[in-house]
């Protein structure tokens, strides 16, 4: 593969598109959670209920209308490309949330803290997400079955560990590098393209020990 | 007075939960409901349902695990799957635990019911 002819932004691009897909299929899961009771209320509607039941129904349909809503936003965002005050809480939150459904499949547990007043930081949110998405997919797949992942932010930090076999002394200084991967059918680029993003912020994301992924943000401007 | 038919349904999702109690209850059945693999269990061994209506995927057990968990207990009981995209590998897999079948998440009222209906016509024989 000719790699040299990948730039950092083709290489962030590809990333994108990637953990994109991998959303896209979660996404699709939830939103059929979502629509099969918004579809199904008004097949009862139809059917015929009380004037008690039926406004009980619409306000069901009108609920769940508001999270179908919430979670396109969300799958929006994850490309937003304006800078902006991000609350760095918030934008976890919401990337675990997105998550949810693939972390679930995955047969992993996510233990997350988040120290109170988890800091503010400017910049790209589709950035920022993309960075936490991709070192929290990393994690996801190079733990076992059954495995944990640990997820911890305070302050711009923000750790994520799991139970995986961990990155080998040989290999640790090629974990950054494009298209270098342990994991099969992997392609190796989104630690890569969060450590550009990362750093591009005046940032950094670093691997600490065998397992534990440290992505620090900064407040310096693009 | 005749018992009425118990049906467990076992999703992680509160609104699937909410819509699938009103669809057990109005065609007359008694519903009850678990959130995880492990409240399903208990609610099992507590109610013995007629039917379970057990989703694929869930955190923690998910719904194959739960699933073979009640066939060490029960080899009988009619459990239906949840299904919803990018399950199919589990379907397969649940089928080999003598599943009484599936209803998709896009499945509408009438074949859900269509469905609950001819497992319990069979198993209540």
């Amino acid at each position: 593969m000719a790699i040299k002819q990948y730039s950092k932004e083709k290489l962030v691009t590809l990333t994108r598109q990637i953990v994109s897909g991998k959303l896209a299929g979660t996404i699709t899961h939830k939103a059929k959670n979502i629509l099969m009771p918004i579809t199904g209320y008004v097949e009862l509607i139809e059917g015929g209920v009380s004037s008690e039941k039926q406004k009980k129904y619409f306000e069901k349909i009108e609920g769940s209308g508001k999270s179908l809503q919430l979670l396109l936003k969300s799958f929006l965002r994850f490309s937003r490309a304006s800078e902006e005050e991000i609350d760095l809480s918030g934008l976890i939150e919401e990337i675990l949330s997105l998550f949810k459904d693939h972390i679930a499949i995955s047969k992993v547990t996510l233990k997350k803290e988040i120290a109170p007043g988890a800091g503010n930081v400017r910049g790209v949110y589709g950035d920022v997400s993309l960075i936490l998405a991709s070192v929290l997919l990393n994690a996801i797949e190079a733990s076992p079955q059954g495995g944990s992942i640990r997820l911890f932010a305070e302050g711009l930090n923000i750790s994520i560990d799991d139970d995986g076999p961990g990155v080998s002394e040989e290999t640790k200084n090629k974990i950054f590098e494009p298209f270098f991967t342990t994991k099969q059918g992997s392609l190796g680029i989104g630690l890569t393209a969060s450590l550009f993003l990362a750093g591009g912020m005046g940032g950094d994301l670093v691997l600490e020990g065998k397992n534990k992924f440290i992505v620090s943000l900064c407040q310096k401007k693009y | 007075m005749e018992k009425k038919v118990k049906i467990l349904v076992v999703d992680d999702e509160e609104n699937v939960l909410d819509f699938l109690k009103e669809v057990v209850e109005s065609q007359g059945y008694s519903f009850s409901s678990a959130r995880s693999g492990r409240e399903a269990m208990d609610k099992i061994k507590e109610a013995r349902p007629n039917l379970v209506l057990l989703d694929v995927v869930m955190p923690g057990l998910d719904g194959l695990e739960v699933l073979r968990l009640i066939r060490e207990e029960d080899k009988e009981l009619p459990v239906v799957m949840l299904t919803a995209y990018g399950t199919s590998e589990r379907i397969k897999e649940a089928m080999k635990l003598n599943i009484s079948g599936f209803i998709p998440k896009g499945a509408s009222v009438k074949e859900a019911v269509s469905k609950i209906k001819t497992v319990l016509n069979v198993s209540l024989k």
